[in-house]
């Protein structure tokens, strides 16, 4: 170690500024060393209380099953989009290591963006194998099931019926059914819109077909391409209003079923939405179909009645019933509810399934008497969206799709009431800095009196 | 001996008018974030229940409350540690301390401590807003540790850095400043580091602020607390090199 007391005292100093560069460099060195190793083996644990920074274990299940590499390609420009979806595919990257994510700035790749049908800002397109899907919104339930979906095959296609009127996969209005379309793009299903007139249904057990609140009267030959359609096995959703029946009748009679006249008007709803007594909810299922797993709660915003008979081919199981307090009205409603002069309670049908089987191949149906609980205003209340999903996948002969359990928060509400508010505010913005800023004033003045 | 001048760094602190008009305005400041924070979590309360995995109150107001406490932290460290060695060196203190019998580490790790300290309690002082909302609900308090544990980890690079930086120079301000540019820097870094390849990703890496976002999700990463002890190590080791130096004439 040179000093500066050395014979020579410019060599000295020199010895010393050499002496100091090294050690910089050796410090930064170990230093950087040290940063290296820590990042390289790293551990990591969530401390929330609900494990939101972590797979959940459906999701660990399917992302462990994976046999090969996927590649998912995020549309994204730099930003924010990218972070939250560099954080959600971390989850799975840290479970499974042959995940690759790639970030598209779709502003600068425009072909890509049209070759993949991107629309939305942070949109995966996912690729497993030869398979590929896109998710439009990143959730880990949808990726969860997009990856599920890749690995299996299964009657994924969802044809909506247009032409009649009909509620449309595409329509972001309110009563639309667009977010409804979405939700089953993300797990795996393609939808598409259909123009009855323009040419034959799809073969049965190549798709589901779709009839959501057609406004217009079917033509003779069109009710006999569908009726033709369900005795031949073909999967149908039948998403009707109150009075828009529109000549379908027939097809009705092919299930077994009547749709009764009228509207249901249930009081105890209202004491549940705290609506209008026509919004319907229902609360418990039987454990058939696609409700066997539903515990939530849905809501019909005016909805038909449906009647099944018991004889005909299908095998009909009622899956959404009111309660006991409800009737059938036609008359509009009025500022007093009560039963119309003669009609009395009970509880009514308003969803029913539907099965056949032929053969090895069965085919089944829903049928439903309200679509609002499926538009874009209703989707998200309750257990509508799961509703609609089960729905969908059980009539696409796919039920394996897999509930992400909700972490709901422990944290959720927070009740303070005006005079708790008000103390908190004051106490943390007035009493705290003024007891400190007062302080600081008595210090100050003891020092100048010194 | 370290704590002796830990205490007296902190006592002296709290002699000066500064450190409590610092705890005023901070506590103004972080009140009335904290309560925005709250009214925008009542006002979408309603709708939480309703999303799936939402985020709850220490989500939506803990964590960003202790996210805007790390900006002010990186406004009051240059301040708060400006004058530690600086103005010692000024005075003509310091040799007073060099021929007390303790080593420069001694002297070095003892005032950063004291500063240190009015940083934890100034966290404290943060951390009771979150806590108040006990009063009407509950808190993820793993989340809210984790958050804790990154703001702390934060301050004290922060402070490290400071310290070194007031090493430096007989000029408080002139230490201020450079520690205020150097955190800055480093808060900054990665926004021109979000280019390519591996430099854009080693540049991203020395970020203070990517290290300090996932302890406000609640997702602990010895990556992370490695960082934050490593830099804080380095500048500290830099620090007692300095008075070193010092010594012998450099």
């Amino acid at each position: 170690m040179p000093t500066a007391w050395g014979p020579d005292p410019m060599s000295a100093r020199r010895n010393l500024i050499a002496a100091n560069l090294g050690f910089m460099a050796l410090w930064l060195a170990v230093m950087g060393l040290g940063l290296y190793t820590t990042h390289r083996f790293r551990y990591e644990a969530d401390w929330t209380v609900t494990g939101r920074n972590s797979l959940a274990p459906p999701s660990l299940t399917v992302v462990r099953q994976l046999k090969g590499p996927v590649f998912i390609q995020a549309f994204a420009p730099p930003g924010t989009t990218r972070h939250a979806i560099r954080v959600l595919i971390g989850q799975y990257q840290r479970v499974n290591g042959a995940i690759h994510l790639q970030f598209i700035d779709p502003n600068k790749h425009p072909g890509a963006v049209r070759r993949n049908n991107i629309s939305y800002n942070g949109e995966l397109r996912i690729r497993y194998g030869h398979r590929q899907a896109t998710v439009v919104t990143p959730s880990q339930s949808a990726i969860t099931n997009t990856l599920f979906s890749l690995e299996r095959t299964g009657l994924r296609n969802l044809v909506f019926l247009a032409g009649n009127g009909e509620r449309s996969p595409l329509d972001t209005a309110p009563y639309g059914l667009s977010a409804w379309a979405g939700e089953l793009r993300d797990r795996g299903f393609t939808v598409s819109t259909h123009n009855i007139g323009d040419g034959p249904l799809p073969q049965p057990g190549t798709a589901v077909v779709v009839i959501a609140d057609p406004r217009s009267r079917f033509l003779p030959g069109e009710v006999a391409r569908l009726t033709g359609y369900v005795q031949a096995g073909g999967n149908l959703i039948w998403l009707l209003e109150p009075g828009h029946v529109e000549g379908l009748t027939p097809l009705a009679q092919t299930l077994g079923l009547r749709v009764a006249p009228g509207f249901l008007v249930d009081p105890a709803s209202s004491l549940l939405t705290g609506d209008m007594p026509n919004f319907i909810t229902v609360d418990h299922y039987p454990a058939v179909g696609p409700v066997h797993d539903m515990h939530l709660i849905t809501v019909f915003p005016t909805a038909a009645a449906l009647t099944l008979k018991p004889q005909g081919p299908f095998r009909k199981a009622a899956i959404l019933r009111t309660a006991g307090s409800a009737w059938l009205q036609s008359a509009p409603l009025g500022n007093v509810i009560t039963p119309p002069r003669g009609g009395k309670s009970r509880p009514y049908v308003l969803g029913a399934t539907f099965t056949q089987t032929k053969g090895t191949q069965t085919s089944r149906a829903v049928v439903i008497g309200d679509s609002d609980f499926a538009a874009n205003t209703y989707l998200g209340e309750g257990g509508n969206l799961a509703l609609a999903m089960n729905i969908a996948n059980w009539v696409a002969n796919d039920e394996a799709f897999i509930n992400m359990p909700n972490r709901t928060s422990p944290d959720l509400t927070l009740r303070l009431s005006q005079d708790e508010l008000s103390v908190i505010a004051f106490g943390f913005m007035v009493v705290l800095p003024l007891v400190f800023a007062g302080n600081g004033i008595l210090v100050w003045w003891r020092r100048r009196n010194r | 001996m370290m704590f002796v001048i830990a205490r007296r760094e902190l006592r002296s602190l709290f002699l000066s008018p500064l450190a409590w008009m610092i705890l005023a305005i901070v506590q103004l400041i972080m009140g009335f974030l904290f309560l925005s924070h709250v009214n925008i979590f009542l006002s979408v309360a309603p709708k939480l229940p309703l999303i799936h995995d939402a985020p709850g109150l220490t989500g939506l107001v803990a964590a960003p409350t202790l996210g805007n406490a790390a900006v002010l932290m990186l406004l009051i460290a240059p301040i708060m540690t400006m004058r530690v060695v600086a103005e010692e060196r000024r005075n003509h203190t310091l040799t007073l301390l060099y021929t007390a019998p303790v080593s420069r580490l001694t002297i070095v790790l003892g005032k950063y401590l004291g500063i240190l300290s009015f940083f934890l309690i100034l966290i404290a002082l943060i951390v009771l807003m979150p806590l108040s909302l006990l009063v009407g609900g509950h808190l993820d308090f793993g989340m809210l540790a984790c958050g804790v544990l990154g703001l702390i980890l934060l301050v004290m690079a922060f402070a490290a850095v400071g310290v070194f930086m007031s090493t430096l120079t007989s000029h408080p301000t002139l230490a201020a400043i450079s520690t205020f540019g150097v955190l800055f820097l480093f808060w900054i870094i990665d926004w021109a580091g979000r280019g390519h390849g591996a430099g854009g990703a080693a540049v991203a890496y020395l970020s203070a602020l990517n290290h300090y976002e996932p302890f406000l999700r609640g997702l602990f990463d010895t990556s992370a607390l490695a960082y934050y002890l490593i830099v804080t190590a380095a500048f500290l080791g830099l620090g007692v090199r300095r008075l070193d130096a010092d010594r012998v004439g450099a």
